[in-house]
C-alpha cells in the first residue's frame, strides 16, 4: 500500500510539474516567438520604457498605421519629444484603451484613431480573449484602479494561475505563424492578410491578390450616439486630465467613392461627440477626396499618408 | 462538468482522496460518497434533471424487487412492462416527441390531410439515453433470472449513476458492476496506474484529435456546397476520426476513472478502425451498447438460430434501433440501414464471424490484403458517418454526390488558414493511429505500462500532457452527450 502510495503521488508529481513548467514558461516563449498579436509586446516596451518629456503616442488600427506617418510630423514641428505610432490591425480604442494606464505622466498628447464605424452600435468594452492571452502573455497587468472601474475583458478577472492555464491556446499561435512561411502559394485569405498581402506603405502598387475594401457608409447615414463608447471616452478624458496629458481624437480620410455623401454626417457626428465629452477631434474624414491617395478602399497609399500627416503636424502645431 | 475542465480535474482528485483515504475502511460510506459525488457531477450539468434520474433509479430498484417478489408470471410481467413503459416513456417524450409528431404531420400532409400536433419546447436530460437503458437491462436480467435484485437502494443507485458512466456510458449491465459495487476494494497500484494512462489518452484522442478536427469538419460541413469532391472526402474522413477521437476519448476517461475507484467497465471500443470487415467494426465500436442490442432485442427475437429470412429482418432491425437511438432524425435511421446493408453481404456468405481476433500475418500477401480490407472498411464506415454528421439526409446526399465528383481528383482547398489546422491535425492522426496499431492485440492503448520501469511512466506521462496542453483544440462538447 506504502509503495503504491509513493508511485502514484510520483506521477502525480511529474504531471503537476509538467503542467506547471508549461503554464509558467509561456512569457518566455511568448517574448521569444512571432505570433498574432506580438506586436502587445513592442507597445508594452515602448510605453514603459520611453520617460522623454513631451512625448506624443498614436493609438489605432491599421488605417493609422499605414495614414500617420511619424517620421514626417516630427520633420515638421517643433517638438522635442518623440513620436509613437503604436497602431496596429485591427486595433479599435478599446483595445487601445487597456494601454492608457501605462502611459507616463511627462507624455504630451495621446492621440487616439476612430473611424465611424466605432459609433456605429453600442459595444460594451471588451476585447477578444486571443488579444486578452497576448496582453498577459506580455507581461501586461490591468491596473483596476484607473479608468475601467469593473468594466474590462473577463480574462483579466481570473487569477494568473487560471489565465496561464487559457493560455496554452497561443502555443498553436506561435506553430502557425511558423508554419505560414511555407504556404506563400496560399490564396488570400484572412491569415495570409497580416503577413502577405497587406498595404505595403511604400509602394504604391497592390498586390493582385489584395481585395478591395468597402467602407459600407450606408449605414452612418444617420448618426449613433452609443452611451457606452461615449462613456469610454468621457472616463479616458478624465484620466488624461488627472494625469496632465492632452487626449484628442482624430478621424482619419474616408474613401469618396463610398462615403461621398457621408462627410456631412461625420462632421455632425465629430461636433456632437466633442461637445458632449470635452474631446478635442482632429476631423480629416473629408481631407483626401479622391481615391488615387487609397491603396485599397480603405487604407491610405505612400501619398496619402504624406498629406495626412502633413496635416496632423500643422494641427498639433 | 466536462470531463475535460478545469473544474473536473478538481473534482476528480477531491473524491480521489476522500475515497481512499478518508471512507475507505467502510464500503457503505464509500459508495455513499459515489452516490453524493455522482449527483453533484450531475446537478452540475442542470440539476432540475437530478429529480428524473432519482425517479427512474427508484422506479426500476422497487420494480425490480417487485418483479422478484411476484410469484404469478401476470404479476412478474405486470412489473417488467411498467418499468420498460415508464422508462420508454420518458425517453420517447423528451427525445422522441417532437420527432414523430413532425414526421406524423408531413405523413398526413402528403395524403392530404393536415394535422398539427405541435412541438415540445424541451431540452434533452443528459446521459438519459445510457441510465434508460442500464434501468432496463437491470429489470429484464431480473426477470429473465439472471440475476437477484439488489436490495441495497445504496448500492443500487451507484449502479445507475456512477459518475464516470452517468452522461455518455459505457453501458453497464448489472451482472457485472452490481457486484463490484458491493464488494470491498483495496488500492491497487497496477489497476490505478493503468486507470491514469487511460485518462491521458482518452484526454489526447478528445482535446487534440477530436476538438482540432471539428474546426475543419465545422467549416467543411457548413460550406459543403463550395467545396471541390477532394475536401468534401478530407471533411468525411476527419469526422471520422472527430467521433472517434471524441467518444472513444470519453469512454477511456470513464473507464479510466472508474479504474481509479477499483472498478472495472466494460470495454466500449477496441480500435474500431482496424477493422477487417462491417461485423468486425460493430464488435469494436460502442462495444456495450451493440452487444446491449445483441442480448435484450436480437436474441429475443431469435438470433442467428431462425431462417435466413428472419436472420435478414432482425439484423434490419437492430440497425434501425441502433440508429434511432442516437437521435431523433431521418439521418440516424438512414446511417443504420446503411450499416445493414452493409452488413448483409457478410450474413448471406456466413462470413460476419471470420475476423474474430487479430492474427499474425507473415506473408506479405497477407499483410497487404489485411491492410486492403482495413482500408475499405474503413471507407465504408467514412461514408456512413456522412449520414451522421449531416443535418438532413438531402444535405447528406448531395454531400456524397459531392465526393463521387471528378473534383476528388484535385487538391483539396480549404477556407482561408485551414491548411495549417490540418497539418497539426493530420500529424496528430498519424500519432494516434501508430499507437494504437502498436496496441492493437491489446485491450486498451498503454495496457501493461504499470509493469514497465518508472522513468518509462515518468517519460510517457510528461510527453502526452505536453501534447495536450499544447496542441489541445478550443474546448467542444462532447458529441455523444446529445444522444
Amino acid at each position: 500500500m506504502k509503495t503504491t502510495i509513493i508511485r502514484i503521488g510520483l506521477l502525480i508529481i511529474v504531471s503537476a510539474v509538467t503542467l506547471l513548467t508549461l503554464m509558467y514558461v509561456q512569457p518566455f516563449i511568448y517574448a521569444s516567438f512571432q505570433s498574432e498579436f506580438g506586436r502587445h509586446k513592442v507597445i508594452n516596451d515602448v510605453l514603459l520604457k520611453s520617460k522623454k518629456i513631451n512625448n506624443i503616442i498614436i493609438f489605432g488600427d491599421s488605417r493609422a498605421m499605414f495614414g500617420i506617418d511619424a517620421r514626417i510630423i516630427k520633420k515638421n514641428s517643433s517638438f522635442d519629444g518623440e513620436i509613437y505610432n503604436l497602431s496596429s490591425v485591427a486595433q479599435s480604442p478599446y483595445e487601445a484603451g487597456y494601454f492608457y494606464s501605462k502611459i507616463s505622466k511627462t507624455t504630451r498628447t495621446v492621440i487616439q484613431c476612430v473611424s465611424p464605424a466605432f459609433f456605429s452600435r453600442n459595444m460594451k468594452n471588451n476585447i477578444p480573449d486571443e488579444k486578452a492571452i497576448s496582453l498577459f502573455l506580455s507581461g501586461y497587468r490591468i491596473d483596476k484602479k484607473n479608468i475601467y472601474g469593473n468594466n474590462y475583458c473577463e480574462f483579466f478577472k481570473n487569477s494568473d494561475f487560471k489565465n496561464y492555464f487559457e493560455s496554452r491556446s497561443y502555443y498553436k499561435s506561435y506553430f502557425n505563424t511558423f508554419m505560414r512561411k511555407f504556404f506563400d502559394n496560399e490564396k488570400f485569405n484572412e491569415h495570409a492578410f497580416y503577413s502577405h498581402y497587406f498595404p505595403n506603405p511604400v509602394t504604391l502598387n497592390k498586390h493582385p491578390q489584395y481585395p478591395f475594401f468597402k467602407y459600407d457608409c450606408g449605414k452612418y447615414k444617420t448618426i449613433n450616439y452609443p452611451e457606452s463608447q461615449v462613456e469610454f471616452i468621457k472616463k479616458s478624458k478624465k484620466y488624461f486630465k488627472s494625469i496632465g496629458v492632452n487626449y484628442v481624437l482624430l478621424i482619419l480620410p474616408i474613401n469618396p467613392d463610398e462615403c461621398n455623401e457621408s462627410y456631412d454626417t461625420f462632421d455632425k457626428l465629430a461636433v456632437k461627440i466633442s461637445d458632449s465629452t470635452d474631446v478635442k477631434i482632429i476631423n480629416l474624414a473629408g481631407l483626401l477626396r479622391d481615391n488615387r491617395f487609397f491603396y485599397d478602399g480603405l487604407h491610405c497609399n505612400k501619398k496619402g499618408a504624406e498629406i495626412i500627416s502633413q496635416v496632423l503636424s500643422d494641427k498639433l502645431e | 462538468m466536462l470531463f475535460n475542465s478545469l473544474s473536473f480535474a478538481v473534482f476528480l482528485p477531491i473524491v480521489f482522496l476522500i475515497y481512499w483515504f478518508v471512507v475507505q475502511r467502510d464500503l457503505k460510506l464509500q459508495n455513499l460518497l459515489l452516490l453524493v459525488a455522482s449527483y453533484f457531477f450531475y446537478a452540475c450539468w442542470d440539476w432540475r434533471f437530478l429529480f428524473l434520474l432519482v425517479f427512474s433509479t427508484l422506479l426500476d430498484y422497487f420494480t425490480g424487487i417487485k418483479i422478484y417478489e411476484a410469484t404469478e408470471s401476470k404479476r412478474r410481467k405486470f412489473w417488467l412492462w411498467l418499468s420498460i413503459s415508464v422508462n420508454l416513456g420518458f425517453l420517447g417524450i423528451f427525445k422522441y416527441y417532437n420527432f414523430f409528431a413532425e414526421s406524423f404531420s408531413n405523413a398526413l400532409s402528403f395524403i392530404g390531410l393536415q394535422a398539427n400536433l405541435g412541438s415540445l419546447n424541451i431540452i434533452l436530460p443528459v446521459g438519459i439515453s445510457f441510465y434508460t437503458f442500464h434501468g432496463l437491462s437491470y429489470v429484464i436480467d431480473i426477470y429473465k433470472k439472471r440475476i437477484l435484485p439488489e436490495y441495497n437502494f445504496n448500492n443500487y443507485s451507484v449502479f445507475v449513476s456512477f459518475f464516470p458512466l452517468l452522461v455518455a456510458g459505457p453501458i453497464e449491465r448489472a451482472t457485472h458492476l452490481l457486484p463490484q459495487i458491493s464488494a470491498k476494494k483495496e488500492l491497487n497500484y497496477n489497476r490505478s496506474i493503468d486507470g491514469v494512462f487511460q485518462i491521458l489518452w482518452g484526454l489526447f484522442k478528445k482535446i487534440v484529435i477530436a476538438d482540432n478536427a471539428a474546426l475543419l469538419v465545422n467549416d467543411i460541413f457548413t460550406n459543403s456546397s463550395n467545396l471541390s469532391g477532394s475536401a468534401l472526402l478530407l471533411g468525411a474522413v476527419l469526422f471520422a476520426f472527430q467521433i472517434y477521437g471524441d467518444f472513444s476519448g470519453y469512454s477511456d476517461i470513464a473507464i479510466g476513472v472508474a479504474k481509479l475507484f477499483g472498478i472495472e467497465l466494460l470495454t466500449n471500443f477496441r480500435f474500431p478502425y482496424f477493422s477487417r470487415d462491417i461485423a468486425e467494426f460493430w464488435r469494436r465500436w460502442h462495444i456495450s451498447l451493440t452487444t446491449w442490442f445483441r442480448d435484450y432485442i436480437y436474441i429475443p427475437l431469435g438470433g442467428s438460430k431462425v431462417s435466413l429470412l428472419v436472420k435478414i429482418r432482425n439484423t434490419f432491425i437492430i440497425f434501425i434501433i441502433s440508429g434511432f437511438w442516437h437521435g431523433a432524425n431521418w439521418t440516424f435511421i438512414v446511417w443504420g440501414l446503411l450499416n445493414a446493408f452493409y452488413f448483409l453481404p457478410l450474413l448471406l456468405t456466413n462470413k460476419n464471424r471470420n475476423n474474430l481476433v487479430f492474427g499474425d500475418q507473415n506473408s506479405v500477401f497477407e499483410k497487404i490484403r489485411e491492410l486492403v480490407s482495413i482500408l475499405l472498411t474503413f471507407t465504408l464506415t467514412t461514408l456512413a458517418w456522412v449520414f451522421f454528421r449531416a443535418k438532413t439526409v438531402e444535405e447528406a446526399v448531395n454531400y456524397i454526390s459531392g465526393i463521387f465528383s471528378a473534383s476528388v481528383f484535385s487538391f483539396p482547398k480549404l477556407m482561408g488558414g485551414q491548411n495549417i489546422t490540418l497539418i497539426l491535425v493530420s500529424f496528430m492522426i498519424t500519432l494516434l493511429i501508430a499507437v494504437e496499431w502498436k496496441y492493437r492485440k491489446s485491450e486498451f492503448v498503454f495496457k501493461g505500462i504499470s509493469n514497465s520501469g518508472i522513468s518509462n511512466q515518468v517519460f510517457t506521462i510528461a510527453n502526452i500532457i505536453t501534447l495536450i496542453f499544447i496542441f489541445g483544440g478550443s474546448q467542444q462538447n462532447f458529441i455523444y452527450f446529445q444522444f
